[in-house]
């Protein structure tokens, strides 16, 4: 009697136990919660998705800024390249023009034979020469100063930040040019003019048939 | 209680069938939301892990809302993956320690303050005993105290016969009846 009152009173235990997890009460809030975490979901999922669109354009819009950077920069130094050689192309002209000028003004230089009446214009002339010679080198430099000053300008107008590029060397006959001119001697100088330079050939000529005419 | 439209579910898509799946996904949400939280809280008996395991069940369905045509039974499905979830949330959760406050809420609904406690410890003991119970048993009579659910639906969520689960719960409740005299 009393294990069959026990025995009940378990399985009373029992169904009352499963009927409470069976009658649970469902939250009131739950379903608004869900769809409140579910739209908070899909509103991260979304900005997500622009983010990766939008990084995507950055990174796009990046690359093509960089390219035409490039070739901006490639164009512009290409650009600076030519009107810094045309630059100095034109110092280097201006040098020989203002070289052979000087050349040509240049008081004839007499030979070794000529009368000493003609040593002393020559002494004079050194004083000249030398005006001369600063005369050309300060064109010269004046020339190719201004055409550098030039090209700089021009070439740091498109970007800002392009260098010149260096001068060429000077090729041989400038440097002989530059030789003759700085020495300051004036039969050297002289010898430059091909007229005087047939006179002064022409008159040794004729000094060496003089003097094998005196022998004979 | 708010609609999928006021959540934004419907504005926020870009397509009509993304549109359409987040429409279900909120009218699954209204449909089973409460089948959910009875399953998670038979296994886990804690109301507010109950309720993550719900919320956890949707936003998995959310995000693989792509998937919902392809699903013919939903019922059986959502419930599986809230079973799964709950069981998943049990190793770090223990509902032995849930069972006093929960017995003790149960009692305190049907009986006066003089009777709550006793008829509280008993509820305790069944519970502990539901604990000890085999696996398959215990799962098989956890499903079963869940009323919307048919033996047939128990048996897939169970991968099992109709027949092999309809023993189960009568093997359980005979072991626990025993064990439950046993302890007196």
């Amino acid at each position: 009697m009393n294990r069959d009152f026990e025995a009940s009173n378990h399985d009373e235990a029992i169904e009352r136990t499963l009927a409470g997890l069976r009658e649970v009460e469902v939250p009131a809030a739950l379903e608004d919660r869900v769809l409140r975490v579910l739209r908070g979901v899909e509103e991260e999922a979304v900005s997500d998705g622009r983010l990766g669109w939008f990084a995507g354009w950055i990174v796009w819009a990046g690359v093509g800024a960089a390219c035409a950077a490039m070739v901006l920069f490639a164009f512009t130094s290409q650009q600076g390249r030519w009107v810094s050689r045309a630059g100095q192309d034109g110092a280097i002209r201006a040098g020989r023009t203002a070289v052979r000028s000087a050349a040509a003004t240049l008081p004839v230089a007499s030979s070794a034979a000529e009368p000493s009446g003609v040593g002393s214009e020559m002494a004079v002339t050194p004083v000249e020469g030398t005006r001369v010679r600063v005369e050309s080198g300060r064109a010269g430099e004046r020339v190719r100063g201004h055409s550098a000053k030039g090209s700089v300008r021009r070439v740091s107008m498109p970007l800002g930040r392009s260098l010149p590029l260096p001068e060429p060397p000077l090729t041989e006959e400038e440097k002989l040019l530059q030789r003759v001119v700085r020495s300051g001697n004036q039969q050297e100088m002289a010898l430059l003019n091909p007229q005087e330079r047939a006179k002064e050939e022409a008159s040794a000529r004729a000094d060496f048939r003089a003097f094998a005419e005196q022998q004979n | 209680m708010i609609t999928a439209a006021e959540c934004g579910l419907a504005a926020t898509s870009d397509t009509d069938s993304e549109r359409e799946s987040l429409v279900d996904v909120a009218e699954l949400v209204g449909a089973y939301s409460g089948l959910l939280f009875r399953v998670a809280h038979s296994v886990l008996r804690s109301r507010a892990d109950a309720e993550d395991v719900v919320q956890d069940v949707f936003v998995r369905v959310l995000q693989r809302r792509e998937r919902l045509k392809e699903v013919r039974e939903m019922r059986v499905w959502l419930v599986r993956i809230a079973w799964n979830l709950a069981l998943d949330r049990r190793r770090s959760v223990r509902p032995e320690q849930m069972d006093t406050e929960f017995a003790e809420g149960l009692a305190a609904k049907t009986v006066g303050p003089e009777e709550m406690l006793t008829r509280a410890r008993g509820m305790e003991a069944v519970l502990r005993e539901i604990e000890r119970l085999p696996r398959a048993e215990r799962n098989a009579l956890l499903l079963a105290t869940v009323e919307e659910l048919g033996t047939g639906e128990i048996a897939e969520i169970l991968k099992k016969s109709e027949s092999g689960v309809r023993a189960l719960v009568f093997r359980a409740r005979k072991r626990l009846r025993e064990r439950l005299a046993k302890e007196g």
